[in-house]
């Protein structure tokens, strides 16, 4: 805009590992031993609930990964201005893919036939999973699932990898070939998104189904990895990086486009929930009449609250947006209650599991954490976020010869 | 023909460009004047926070209206669905949150926006059909390439000796009286007194 082009673009800046405290090191220590002792506690007493206590841990980092995709697709697929001097956190965050896939090992060979009633169901008895055989297939299960992992995984780091690579040549042909190959990569994305939700999460109940849950997911993914952008970014201006190069304008973008999609979370879920609750039928309400049960209800109500409201009118003022440490604690909270949200989704399904195991009709009981369930949390959570501190480290912290570098840096929000 | 000080809306000035205008508002803001304003014929940008302005009160009028419109949504569904003629359809309550809510909302946003250009009209003082500034018969350059500064005489610090001199300082041209009401005059192409600078 009106910055002077005379004036000298940045030159490359190295994460200083050294800057950023205990936390390169605590990161894997909690990780491993999280990871680990989850396991070996969980699989020695309670596979049951160790598997559900996974599926939620890889569920959140799952989501939160998605979402830095999503941002990614969509700066270059928009040509954003703004957001060049955060994308290679975005890019960082979204190449964690290939650990989750790793991640995603234990749920086929250990947890898989625990966690979703349909492979081990008989389908006699049960017309509905009949009709869903063609779908709901041990076979074509496992072969989307490594489709979805592998897109996911190599979209992400075709996107670091080439943006890298322009770091040293500076050809702005990169530019135009991430933009256009992200046209055809938001289509794809959706649709791994949409599917693998209903196969992962959805599918944990096999009767029930939302025609809204894709987007359900995606705008937990999107809301969450740009809580995560906030408070990455604010942690790396802390710790002294990217003097002079961030301004409280991208503050305030980024708390836009939080507050859009806490918004946008109010509206789908409702969405959801009110179209179910308008038609009333068995297979549908059944999802919400086991979370209104006993204390899940106090549970759905801090979600409902939690999730929106309260980040909601946390953001609603400019100064909320402006101001950093009201912006991160907002963030903070935002990535809390994505939290709440994944482990609502996934953990009554426990229960129904459970009184399946003791041959009574499905039924939840109520609110019940386990320790397992923090364990598994902290050791993904922790190995994902050593992935992104190492690949952050591997070139400059931001785009250095991105042919928006200038337009980005002169941001400014005309208030 | 001698006007009276009390038909004097103000005096006008007029800038060569956009940056000049920037300056001169920056100066006029500095010297703390109260009733005035500026005229080009695009945004400028950086002018808001030359002008010293502050956030507009238009998002109080947007809170009332907003706060009516829930009101009246809540007031609305409550007393035909369950106090004026209770119906089970569905089996479904009397009243309940869930259908209220689209309704809730549309009404709050529907009274919200009609609060905010109430309030804005308000503010603004708009619709008016004329404006002492077309007066000025050099105003008419507002639309093409004229920028103008404008202090009116309702400033407490307004005086037309002491403004002018303001307005030259800052520099700016063709400094005229403008006054309230149109002119009356037996010659109608007899221009606007003036003083160059």
């Amino acid at each position: 805009m009106s910055h002077p082009s005379s004036s000298p673009l940045p030159v490359a800046e190295k994460l200083r590992i050294e800057k950023l405290g205990i936390l390169p090191v605590l990161f894997p220590a909690v990780g491993i031993i999280g990871l680990l002792s989850a396991f070996i506690w969980g699989l020695t007493s309670n596979p049951l609930q160790l598997a559900f206590s996974y599926l939620f841990a890889f569920s959140v980092g799952f989501t939160i990964c998605a979402g830095a995709l999503f941002w990614t697709l969509l700066h270059h697929a928009l040509d954003a201005d703004w957001s060049v001097l955060m994308r290679r956190i975005l890019e960082s965050i979204a190449s964690c893919f290939p650990v989750l896939l790793l991640l995603f090992i234990p749920i086929v060979f250990l947890f898989a036939h625990e966690l979703w009633e349909w492979m081990t169901a008989d389908v006699a008895q049960d017309p509905l999973l009949a009709w869903k055989r063609p779908f709901l297939n041990e076979p074509f299960f496992y072969i989307r699932c490594a489709f979805y992992l592998l897109f996911f995984s190599l979209a992400g780091l075709l996107y670091r990898g080439l943006s890298m690579r322009q770091d040293e040549d500076g050809d702005p042909r990169i530019t135009l070939r991430l933009r256009h190959t992200a046209y055809g990569f938001i289509p794809l994305f959706v649709l791994c998104l949409t599917f693998a939700g209903f196969d992962w999460l959805m599918a944990l109940d096999h009767h029930w189904y939302s025609t809204m849950w894709g987007v359900y997911l995606f705008a937990g993914c999107a809301q969450s990895s740009m809580a995560i952008l906030i408070l990455t970014t604010n942690g790396l201006v802390r710790t002294g990086h990217l003097k002079g190069l961030f301004t409280v304008e991208h503050n305030h973008i980024m708390g836009m486009l939080l507050f859009a999609f806490t918004t946008f979370w109010g509206y789908i879920s409702f969405s959801q929930y009110f179209l179910q609750w308008y038609a009333n039928i068995p297979e549908e309400t059944w999802f919400f009449v086991y979370r209104n049960t006993g204390t899940w209800f106090w549970f759905s109500v801090f979600l409902v609250v939690g999730h929106f409201f309260i980040p909601f009118l946390l953001l609603l003022t400019q100064p909320a947006k402006r101001t950093t440490w009201r912006l991160c604690t907002t963030a903070v909270w935002v990535v809390f209650m994505h939290c709440v949200d994944i482990y609502w989704i996934v953990m009554p399904n426990l229960q129904l599991q459970q009184s399946r195991h003791a041959g009574l009709p499905p039924a939840t009981t109520g609110f019940h954490p386990h320790l397992l369930d923090l364990l598994a949390l902290v050791g993904v959570l922790g190995i994902l976020a050593h992935t992104f501190i190492w690949l952050l480290s591997r070139g400059s912290i931001f785009p250095p010869r991105d042919p928006r570098l200038r337009d980005s840096l002169a941001v400014t929000n005309w208030l | 023909m001698k006007r009276s000080e009390k038909s004097l809306h103000g005096l006008g000035a007029e800038f060569p460009t956009a940056a000049s205008l920037l300056h001169a508002a920056q100066k006029v803001q500095a010297l703390g004047f109260r009733r005035w304003d500026v005229y080009s014929p695009f945004p400028v940008h950086g002018m808001d926070q030359a002008m010293g302005f502050r956030r507009s009160r238009v998002s109080l009028f947007s809170l009332i209206g907003g706060i009516t419109g829930l009101c009246t949504a809540f007031a609305l569904i409550y007393y035909t669905s369950a106090l004026n003629y209770p119906l089970i359809t569905q089996g479904k309550p009397y009243f309940a949150l869930e259908p209220s809510l689209p309704i809730f909302f549309e009404l709050t946003i529907l009274l919200t926006a009609f609060g905010t250009v109430l309030g804005l009209l308000l503010l603004t003082l708009l619709p008016r059909f004329h404006h002492p500034v077309f007066n000025w018969d050099r105003f008419q350059r507002v639309t093409d390439d004229g920028f103008f500064i404008v202090l009116e005489a309702a400033d407490p610090q307004f005086s037309n000796e002491t403004s002018r001199k303001v307005l030259q300082d800052i520099g700016g041209t063709h400094i005229s009286e403008i006054f309230q009401d149109p002119e009356i005059t037996p010659h109608p192409a007899r221009p606007t007194s003036e003083v160059v600078s």
